[in-house]
């Protein structure tokens, strides 16, 4: 890569693009001054930044500072030794986030050139063109981390399973339309019938309705079934197995079919809006469970793809969930968390 | 080979944002008035979504020896820790109270982002100030916006350049007006669909 000051080369054995975690990568890194420059520090970096609809991120992985306090001649090459072990986190690049991983060049000119640099952009106020002194001297090269062959690992989270407000879309057309109705008769009853003054109290009264419903069917599901319990293990190299334990009444209860989802949510915080995005990357296939018992286990295959493991950091947060939909007249959901990893630990949850 | 390393609509870091900003004419007149060391505030005012954070942010890169203080809602650092006099940049100062706001407007030079314009607050608090706008989008700046973002982004390796078909530029202003962030979101999801009319030459 040639720049304006400083032409530096990386060259890793290998192919950067073809990485695994753990594997230990050599390489190196050739510098061709092409001016005499004075220098604090010089090094590389191993580094991955959090991109997408939110604000970037980067996370330093590895620095190794090769040279302090020296100078460079013009034209003298210089070639420096590259070395690190791959880290845990493979490469992801989904909806809305992308983890990119590169190894780049540190360089941190002394004071004298720095400001002569600096000095000389800010004064020309061509601010379209100001650079930092780093800028126009970095050398970088993406780095794919692929996810490692070795099978997931599934935990129980320990959470409670929550009831979701979801019963489907049917349920919820069959709602929206009623509402919808609703509204229509008031609004034609106000704007046809002069002789009547309705005013917004009818309106109100549809609101209040529905959400007497919406408080009459979490009733309904909660004291008909009682607390859901739901119990993730491992069952084998590629599927999960769920445990179902219904507190209450389980004789009423027509179906169950249940499933997992992974999911990938990000908090778009850049400047002074927040808005969140949450995306199911992947939808398991729903497997019927026949209501005979109260306690009910299910086995759910694993996905054959590679998906992301369970890890957060900041705004981003890739999660997978068990649901259940159980239809006791009206239907009703339940999900919870559960824990996927290779090791069992968060790759990305640094400190 | 991919030609871009990432989604060029999507968030950057802050040295990304100084090397792909278009900066507005302000920027001059703000960086004129840090180098003067006059006292006073200078203010970035504009709806969300329309720059103001990138812009704080990029004259905070050229100033980095200065505090950067990112506010939001339950996140309020300690300011005050700073010495009296010098210069702070704060993002979204409506998410201090106001008798904070005053305190510092007496205490520091600052640079400040804010949706509405704060006058009043300035003069009760006696401090010399000027408001900058911080709105409007025509179809040349834009181009631009989008052009440096698309440069950040691409693959070193690619020759090629690629730009964006003019007509499609101007049916995003239809929808969107001023508002950048808006028109980043549309184009992220855009990338990621594979629909943007991509002109390479």
């Amino acid at each position: 890569m040639s720049t304006e000051r400083v032409s530096i080369e990386i060259r890793l054995q290998g192919d950067p693009l073809k990485l695994h975690p753990g594997q230990e990568v050599k390489g190196e890194m050739t510098v061709i001054p092409n001016t005499e420059l004075g220098l604090n520090r010089f090094g590389y970096r191993v580094v991955m930044r959090i991109r997408g609809k939110l604000s970037a991120s980067e996370h330093v992985e590895k620095e190794e500072i090769l040279l302090y306090k020296t100078f460079w001649q013009a034209h003298q090459a210089s070639v420096f030794p590259i070395s690190f072990t791959v880290p845990e986190q493979p490469s992801y690049a989904g909806v809305n986030v992308a983890f990119d991983w590169a190894l780049e060049s540190v360089i941190d000119y002394d004071s004298e050139t720095d400001a002569q640099i600096r000095g000389q952009s800010i004064r020309k106020l061509n601010l379209r063109n100001v650079l930092s002194p780093e800028w126009g001297s970095q050398a970088s090269i993406p780095l794919h981390i692929s996810y490692p062959d070795y099978p997931l690992v599934v935990e129980d989270s320990g959470a409670e399973s929550k009831f979701l407000f979801s019963p489907g879309k049917k349920v919820g057309i069959r709602v929206a339309v009623l509402i919808t109705l609703g509204l229509l008769v008031v609004v034609t009853q106000q704007v046809f019938l002069d002789n009547t003054s309705f005013g917004w109290g009818p309106i109100i009264g549809v609101i209040l309705l529905a959400i007497a419903g919406l408080a009459g069917y979490y009733y309904y599901a909660k004291s008909m079934l009682g607390k859901v319990d739901m119990q993730v293990a491992q069952a084998g190299k590629d599927s999960l197995e769920l445990q179902v334990q219904i507190e209450k009444n389980s004789t009423k209860i027509r179906s169950i079919e249940a499933w997992y989802e992974v999911r990938e949510k990000v908090v778009d915080d850049r400047g002074t809006s927040t808005v969140t995005h949450n995306v199911a990357l992947f939808e398991s296939e729903k497997v019927s469970i026949s209501p005979v018992q109260r306690q009910m286990r299910v086995s759910l295959l694993l996905p054959a793809e590679q998906y992301p493991y369970t890890s957060s950091r900041q705004y981003v947060s890739l999660y997978w969930v068990v649901k259940m939909r159980v239809n006791i007249g009206l239907p009703c959901a339940y999900e919870k968390e559960i824990w996927v990893s290779r090791k069992g630990y968060d790759p990305i949850q640094w400190n | 080979m991919q030609p871009f390393r990432f989604n060029p609509f999507g968030g950057l870091t802050d040295a990304e944002v100084r090397r792909s900003i278009v900066p507005r004419a302000c920027c001059t007149e703000i960086c004129d008035w840090i180098e003067s060391g006059k006292p006073g505030i200078r203010e970035l005012a504009g709806p969300k979504g329309r720059g103001k954070t990138t812009h704080l942010v990029y004259l905070h890169e050229l100033f980095p020896e200065n505090p950067l203080f990112l506010l939001r809602e339950k996140f309020r650092p300690a300011i005050g820790a700073v010495p009296a006099g010098s210069l702070v940049f704060i993002d979204s100062i409506h998410h201090l109270p106001l008798a904070v706001r005053l305190r510092l407007y007496r205490r520091y030079r600052i640079i400040l982002t804010t949706h509405h314009r704060r006058a009043w607050e300035y003069l009760l608090a006696g401090a010399a100030f000027q408001s900058f706008p911080i709105r409007g989008l025509d179809e040349a700046y834009l181009t631009q916006i989008i052009q440096h973002r698309i440069q950040l982004a691409l693959a070193p390796q690619i020759l090629a350049e690629f730009t964006l078909e003019s007509a499609y530029i101007r049916s995003l202003l239809r929808k969107y007006g001023d508002d950048v962030r808006g028109i980043m979101n549309h184009l992220y999801d855009a990338y990621y669909t594979q629909q943007l009319p991509w002109y390479e030459h």
